[in-house]
């Protein structure tokens, strides 16, 4: 008897202990469809922004309001890695029957940019020794800062719902994810925070794009349906995605609207898309410089006046003048002088007299100049409205990516350009 | 078998009698009102319909099985196991013609009952409450998925009260266990989202997994995947803590 | 006839060395058995291991026959007792408490449980919380549950404990009568000497964890003065050991 119920007791808990570890055990290897769906998109991302040689990415966007169409925008891109190319163009639809497109190409020596309101290509050349970093075509997001800690909340808040994710292999060896969410299974919060960003969203297009007209629905707004659909091929890319939310609530009337929103990512001729550069032979063109900085139309003089506030009055005291000599591949030659008026001197003491030269290589090319104490300084030009430059004097480099320019007293920054009619 | 039943009657007639058993029932009430009062100011105020009725009591049990539930269910088990060695009265029913068998698992399933009682208790709540201030959406479907969600969260919310019995009959204080058990639920709460891959291995991971039983698609290889590992783990621990209970010198 | 209780080697030492070891004793139906020793001698500690609430290092105590570690349902079927102190769930009326107790026990009714709230002159308190009783007033109402089930046994731990003048000769008086009535086996703890001698018709005393001597009350006052002599001599004979 007494033997019996300690065996009995060590029995049961090893019982116990046995069911409980495997099975965890075999519930952790198994995983879940959301588990493997989700390590997809990372290797389709990560695939996407660094090993698929070239590849064309599609998504479409339809949003639906009782199966009105109200808005649709399809984007359709073409990314070579190796070449570092890519050309897209986006056609958006309205209810109202207008469409409007763009279209952009970018490799490392050209940005050209056309978009739906002038038939105008906008064509940059990127000159060889720019320090501008060729941006990636595609970066995953999942390198982005912050991202595993995002990933563990998302992954906390999804809960149990991740068994809502079904996988199901192809015979191709690939896979389909598929999932629903009905209204009830939607967790409240997220349902919340979803109908409301949903329909403030919609509000703020509204405003922002006069073509983009819908009922605002008022009430009773909650998230519908949810589904999902993904494929997977045998490389473990992502194919297609597509995703449809539908959310219902009622507008001030009180009719019910069932607003739809589709969208759909498309990855497709992956190694066998071929980015070109568009045939702008005959088109209408307009060159952009590339850094938006100073051209040769620039070269001129510039002056503004030197003023200070002396007993309740404004005094012009002197002027200062800057003048560009000239700007050739990027390089720029100028003078600047202050002239200071005889009997101002001490208001206005050292005023700057010299004369520069420097190669402009990105937006922030710094120049070198002697003050009157013989200190070098750096100072900055940037291009302002038509016929007026802002010069920044003192600059103060504080590291690669800021800088503070101590401006004397009554400086003021912005020249004028000087006409002489 | 006398003994078990007179042993049960009386741990029930005592939980009965306790002051806490009103303080559940008084914030299980607050809980479902202060629930339907969000709801209603979200939709008033925001215009959202965050419940329709039959999805209210679903709200309100995700809240509820993460706090009050558990918490009372603590404070129960402590109660029933260090309460009474501190306060000496264990010998009372110890010196009954009851095996000591007899009377741990009488006071396991009035903790039991009692996690049922306040779930059917918050259930009958929340969907009167729901049907009052939601009727525009009620329907038969909604109501099943109440009773299977709120019937299925027993289990879970048992076995982590089955952790704390353990945890009552490994320590003598009933401080020391009921910090000790809010430690392990805050720790497993944690770990279940740093570890979310090993979620499975924590018994608060599974507090919702009633979500698994009002899916769209059932997925029965999972439902019963949780359901073994709750009750392999549920057994691990009843056993554990009555193998301490019985070796308890009084 | 079988023995009431029956203690063979029964040994349990504490850490600190004290406790009791190799006990062995016997007790009739019918005796009233005095267990007397001085403060930590080991009562309580033996009393505990017979009624179940501590397991013995060794040794094994019968009741009735019944093994109190193999079969302990059955040991306690017929036994009421008061272990240490007198214990009641103080949320709980004095009714309350013993209804919870009769449960236990089948045949045990409402009118028992006045009968034993009258015997034990609680019956006014009936329905008071037992939170609010004195000393006194808790050690009958433990009493009141020691007797509910009519018992064959009574292990009684200082039964006297916190009880007024009164008290003690209502106690004693009850003793007495549930002995000569029923037939009620006593099994009784004290260090009171005195209280011992009027009451008890055996005697064994223990002294620093050991059974020393065990031998009836009439045959000890034929050969001593009083009890108190006996006690002393028995004590110092095993100091001197």
């Amino acid at each position: 008897m007494k033997l019996s119920k300690k065996k009995m007791t060590v029995l049961s808990f090893t019982i116990g202990a046995c069911v409980f570890v495997s099975t965890a055990f075999a519930d952790v290897l198994l995983g879940s469809g959301y588990d493997s769906f989700k390590s997809s998109i990372k290797t389709t991302a990560a695939q996407m922004e660094n090993g698929l040689e070239n590849y064309t990415f599609e998504t479409l966007i339809t949003l639906k309001d009782n199966n009105q169409k109200v808005f649709q925008t399809s984007t359709y891109s073409m990314v070579d890695n190796i070449k570092q190319a890519k050309e897209h163009s986006t056609t958006s639809q309205y209810s109202n029957g207008k469409t409007t497109t763009s279209y952009g190409y970018n490799d490392q020596k050209f940005d050209i940019w056309k978009n739906g309101m002038d038939d105008k290509y906008y064509v940059t050349e990127i000159p060889e020794d720019s320090n501008r970093e060729r941006g990636k075509s595609f970066t995953n997001p999942f390198n982005e800062q912050g991202a595993p800690e995002m990933e563990k909340v998302v992954d906390a808040l999804v809960g149990n719902l991740k068994e809502n994710v079904q996988a199901e292999e192809r015979s191709d060896g690939g896979k389909i994810y598929s999932g629903t969410l009905s209204a009830t299974q939607v967790p409240a919060l997220v349902n919340a925070v979803s109908s409301f960003g949903i329909k403030q969203a919609i509000r703020d297009q509204a405003r922002a794009e006069g073509d983009f007209k819908m009922t605002e629905i008022e009430s009773d707004i909650y998230v519908k349906k949810v589904t999902g659909t993904a494929i997977e091929n045998k490389a473990g890319i992502l194919e297609n995605v597509t995703g449809d939310i539908i959310l219902s609530g009622k507008d001030k009337k009180g009719v019910e609207h069932d607003l739809a929103l589709n969208i759909v990512f498309k990855l497709s001729d992956i190694g066998s898309t071929k980015v070109t550069k568009p045939n702008l032979g005959g088109a209408n063109v307009e060159k952009v410089s590339y850094y938006g900085g100073i051209t040769s139309k620039y070269v001129g003089t510039y002056k503004n006046n030197i003023i200070i506030e002396k007993d309740g009055e404004f005094v012009k005291i002197g002027e200062r003048r800057l003048e560009i000599v000239s700007v050739e591949n990027g390089k720029i030659a100028g003078k600047f002088v202050e002239t200071v008026k005889p009997g101002f001197e001490a208001d206005y003491p050292d005023p700057y007299d010299f004369e520069f030269e420097y190669k402009q290589k990105d937006y922030n090319s710094r120049f070198t100049y002697i003050n009157s104490d013989g200190d070098q300084e750096q100072g900055q030009l940037h291009p302002s409205n038509p016929g007026k430059i802002y010069v920044d004097l003192q600059i103060e480099v504080i590291d690669e990516n800021s800088y503070r320019s101590n401006s004397r007293a009554n400086w003021d920054q912005e020249f004028n350009r000087v006409f002489e009619d | 078998m006398v003994g078990f039943r007179a042993a049960f009657l009386n741990e029930t007639t005592k939980l009965m009698k306790k002051k806490k058993i009103l303080a559940a029932a008084i914030l299980s009430v607050l809980a479902v009102v202060v629930g339907q009062v969000a709801v209603t100011a979200i939709k008033h105020g925001f215009g959202l319909r965050v419940v329709g009725s039959t999805e209210f009591p679903l709200v309100v049990l995700s809240i509820f099985v993460y706090t009050i539930l558990p918490l009372f269910a603590t404070f129960v088990a402590i109660d029933m196991f260090n309460g009474e060695f501190s306060a000496n009265t264990m010998k009372i029913t110890l010196t009954r013609p009851v095996t000591r068998f007899g009377v741990y698992s009488a006071k396991v399933l009035t903790i039991a009952l009692f996690i049922a009682a306040n779930l059917f208790f918050v259930m009958g709540l929340s969907l009167l409450a729901g049907l009052m201030f939601n009727p525009s959406s009620a329907s038969m479907l909604g109501m099943l998925r109440i009773v299977l969600s709120y019937s299925s969260s027993f289990l879970p919310v048992f076995v982590f009260a089955l952790l704390v019995v353990w945890l009552c009959n490994l320590l003598r204080g009933g401080l020391a266990v009921f910090f000790l058990s809010i430690l392990v639920f805050v720790g497993f709460t944690f770990l279940d989202i740093v570890l979310s891959h090993y979620s499975s291995f924590f018994i608060t991971s599974m507090f919702d997994w009633y979500t698994l039983w009002i899916s769209e698609k059932i997925n029965a290889f999972k439902i019963m995947r949780q359901l073994l590992i709750m009750l392999g783990s549920g057994i691990m621990f009843f056993t554990a803590g009555y193998y301490l209970f019985d070796r308890k010198d009084i | 006839m079988e023995k009431a209780i029956k203690i063979a080697g029964l040994t349990k030492i504490y850490k600190n060395g004290r406790g009791i070891s190799d006990l062995n004793l016997d007790v009739d139906q019918g005796d009233i058995f005095g267990f007397l020793g001085p403060n930590g001698a080991g009562k309580t500690t033996a009393m505990k291991m017979m009624a179940g609430l501590i397991k013995p290092d060794c040794g094994d105590v019968k009741i009735f026959g019944a093994s109190v570690l193999d079969n302990y349902v059955v040991a306690m079927k017929d036994v009421g007792c008061i272990i240490e102190t007198a214990e009641s769930y103080p949320y709980l009326t004095a009714n309350e408490n013993l209804k919870l107790y009769a449960r236990f026990y089948p045949g045990v009714d409402q009118n028992r449980i006045d009968e034993c709230l009258e015997i034990t002159g609680l019956i006014k308190y009936k329905n008071e919380k037992s939170e609010k009783f004195s000393l006194g007033m808790k050690q009958r109402l433990g009493v009141a549950a020691a007797i509910l089930s009519k018992p064959k046994l009574l292990i009684l731990d200082e039964p006297l404990n916190g009880l007024d003048v009164e008290g003690m000769l209502d106690m004693r008086a009850l003793i007495k009568r549930l002995a000569q009535e029923d037939g009620t086996t006593f099994f009784i703890s004290s260090h009171l000497i005195h209280d011992v001698e009027l009451t008890c018709t055996r005697i064994g005393v223990v002294y620093g964890g050991k059974l020393v001597n065990v031998e009836y009350t009439k045959n000890i006052l034929s050969d001593y003065a009083s009890l108190e002599n006996y006690f002393v001599s028995e004590v110092d004979r095993n100091g001197r050991v």
